[in-house]
């Protein structure tokens, strides 16, 4: 029996981490990677768990009214609900169930998992020795160590190897699996169920793995091209039709086009462009966030360039940018290395580096760890790599405090479109040659042409709109704009976006 | 008498006093994640380290706990309030302590940062491991059954723990800082040695 309790009390805690692991990744996406996801999940998986020892303790007072039987059922109850997670999410995809049903899910399979676990103790432990504290101790223990190789294997391992669906699958068998081995113990007459659960397991099995990443999904219309999931998140691709570029998804959210093409603009390319005019001849120059590469492969056209580094924490957007005949010379090109790590480590990493431009399309401001990029800690980091000359640009996607973040850290921070551009120079009076820098661009067949008045209007409207300081945007913001730290997590919490449950 | 007074403080107080520390453990557990990410990174590498340090750390405190609970079967409530005052100690240096070895150790090679960022969650996480059997040890010697004993307490930690997390992320990351949070973390653990050794005094 004590083996039994020792198993259920490994299992239980593998099996549970690993579903904790699942529902965060899905959760994550659903919700567009607002910081408030994980610990909700963590939260509503908890009150699962407490609901279920409760139960457990109920189970146990009634002991020996065969509890591990009970708990074999229960077992079998979790893995089926695991089991059901892809089918029962596709129903309501789009609905306003959405977010319920998922906190319905993850409560009832966290609470059916761990009315296991006081009875593993029981089972387990010296009640009556002098050795109870140490009994205990080993079975909660065991009950730790199955938790940590759960998230390990299933957040490290398997999902780089299959996606969310099929971990729900696996781990649901799993489950079903340990309910009916502690079923033959306590149970060997229940054991016929073995064969309907089989068939159960070969009917709920989601033929088509991507039906979670689909249902959870929120995209301009169109058709999902790509889906790309590794253990670092997923990134899916839209097709919607218009003809002026793909639209890349990370985590769920708008990440770009895989446009390169000014005169398209379809991703507001013209912020990338700007940094062409804007410094006299870049010859260094880092990208935080490779994303579709199409900024990055702008940059890569810059006649003075003779090395980009550029930092991407997921990998997956080099296999998508090999799929696209006009971005992926920027992965053959030998001035461009390719780091995959983090943006802010890496720079960290680096002191000895110092950039002509520092480019981050950062992601929205609102986004769980976005603080990292957008603090002041960071942007002090990112002024002491700067170049005598360089400037420093990113995506401020609507957050004025982001600007005065800048404006804090740098003498010179000024809004152009939703880019804050950063120097310690005033760098917004463009001389007349920047319209040459950017003809000089090596676009190939984007190349502009400055015999045609076409081109030459589009680039001389570009470089006739205006710079916005932190005082024209503190007084169209309504309020005094903060600095973001670390410490305050501004924009995704105070100023963040709240979670929408619908 | 001092033996009697522990050995027969009630579940009722433990339970209360548990919950709380659950809640603590949470405020503790996000909080400390995003100072750790903003040293050492955001990445997947990253979160597994912490996530596999918090869990060992909790795993080896709870087999000293368990040693511990057989060696001094009467001191639950003192031992548990030793843990707590242990994790509130190191939660009010832990947001300086956390940035100023993430910078000491920016340059390290990878391995090394692995086993600094281990190192930092080891010790808080060693002593929430050991408060459990702890006070399941001494709850079985009341009610005579494991089970029933590790269900009770598990619950309300775990509630208190659930309900930690969403007040961090829902409350207190909106009113105040992250050391903020943390020191508030530091206060709870603090309530909890103050609440424990009161109790032991009127036991007395």
């Amino acid at each position: 029996m004590k083996r039994l309790g020792w198993s259920l009390a490994f299992f239980i805690g593998f099996l549970s981490l690993s579903q904790e692991i699942l529902w965060v990744r899905v959760v994550t996406f659903a919700h567009q990677g607002v910081p408030h996801s994980f610990a909700l999940v963590l939260a509503v998986f908890l009150f699962g768990v407490a609901s279920g020892a409760t139960a457990g303790k109920r189970l146990c007072g009634r002991w020996p009214l065969s509890a591990d039987t009970a708990v074999a059922w229960c077992l079998l109850a979790g893995g089926v609900l695991d089991l059901l997670v892809p089918w029962w999410v596709s129903r309501v995809a789009g609905s306003e169930w959405l977010s319920v049903t998922m906190g319905v899910l993850i409560y009832m399979s966290a609470a059916l998992k761990a009315m296991a676990f006081p009875v593993a103790h029981h089972l387990g432990s010296d009640a009556g020795g002098s050795y109870l504290g140490r009994s205990v101790a080993r079975v909660y223990a065991l009950n730790i160590v199955g938790s940590t190789l759960g998230a390990l294997l299933t957040g490290y391992a398997l999902l780089d190897h299959v996606s969310v669906s099929s971990g729900f699958t696996l781990v649901g068998t799993a489950t079903l699996v340990m309910g009916l081995v502690s079923l033959r113990r306590g149970c060997p007459r229940c054991v016929w169920i073995a064969p309907a659960v089989v068939v159960g397991v070969i009917a709920t099995a989601d033929p088509d793995d991507r039906t979670l990443v689909v249902a959870a999904s929120r995209h301009a219309p169109g058709r999902i091209k790509t889906i790309i999931e590794n253990r670092h998140g997923i990134i899916h691709v839209v097709d919607d039709g218009a003809g002026v570029g793909d639209v890349v998804y990370g985590g769920n959210v708008y990440d770009g086009r895989t446009n390169i093409d000014l005169r398209v603009n379809s991703n507001r390319v013209d912020r990338v462009y700007l940094l062409a005019a804007l410094h006299p001849a870049p010859r260094k120059v880092l990208v935080i966030g490779l994303s579709t590469g199409a900024w990055a492969r702008i940059l890569s056209t810059l006649p003075s360039l003779s090395q980009m580094d550029v930092v991407e924490i997921n990998p997956g957007y080099l296999s998508l940018i090999s799929f696209y005949p006009h971005l992926s010379p920027l992965l053959n090109d030998r001035r461009v290395q390719v780091h995959i790590d983090d943006g802010r480590r890496w720079l960290r990493r680096h002191p000895e580096e110092r950039f002509d431009l520092i480019v981050m399309n950062t992601t929205f401001h609102w986004r769980a760890n976005i603080t990292n990029l957008l603090s002041r800690e960071f942007m002090e980091i990112a002024r002491s790599r700067l170049a005598p000359g360089g400037i420093f640009a990113f995506n401020a996607t609507g957050s004025a405090d982001a600007l005065a973040t800048a404006a804090a850290v740098f003498p010179h921070a000024y809004r152009w479109s939703n880019f804050v551009y950063a120097a310690e120079q005033d760098f917004r009076a463009v001389p007349p040659q920047a319209v040459d820098r950017l003809a000089a661009l090596r676009l190939g067949a984007e190349a502009f042409d400055l015999r045609r008045s076409t081109d030459r209007l589009l680039l001389n409207d570009m470089l006739a709109k205006p710079f916005a300081s932190v005082h024209d945007v503190e007084i169209e913001s309504g309020r005094a704009l903060a600095v973001i730290t670390d410490a305050n997590m501004l924009t995704e919490f105070k100023y963040g976006r709240r979670l929408r449950l619908d | 008498m001092q033996e009697t007074a522990a050995n027969t403080a009630p579940v009722s107080v433990l339970t209360g006093l548990f919950f709380v520390s659950g809640f603590a453990s949470l405020v503790y557990q996000v909080s400390w994640q995003r100072v750790l990410f903003a040293a050492f990174g955001s990445d997947l590498e990253s979160v597994t380290i912490v996530v596999s340090a918090f869990m060992l750390g909790l795993g080896g405190g709870a087999l000293c706990g368990g040693w511990l609970a057989d060696r001094l079967p009467t001191r639950a409530l003192a031992m548990f309030c030793g843990c707590e005052a242990g994790i509130g100690l190191y939660g009010l240096i832990s947001f300086a302590l956390m940035r100023w070895i993430g910078d000491v150790f920016v340059l390290a090679s990878l391995p090394v940062i692995a086993a600094v960022n281990f190192l930092l969650v080891l010790g808080p996480a060693l002593l929430m491991g050991a408060t459990f059997p702890i006070l399941v040890a001494h709850t079985v010697r009341q009610w005579g059954n494991v089970g029933m004993a590790t269900g009770h307490l598990y619950g309300a930690n775990t509630l208190g723990a659930a309900l930690g997390a969403l007040s961090t992320v829902f409350g207190l990351f909106h009113v105040m800082r992250l050391d903020q949070s943390i020191s508030l973390a530091a206060a709870l653990n603090f309530s909890i040695v103050a609440v424990g050794f009161w109790r032991l005094r009127q036991a007395r």
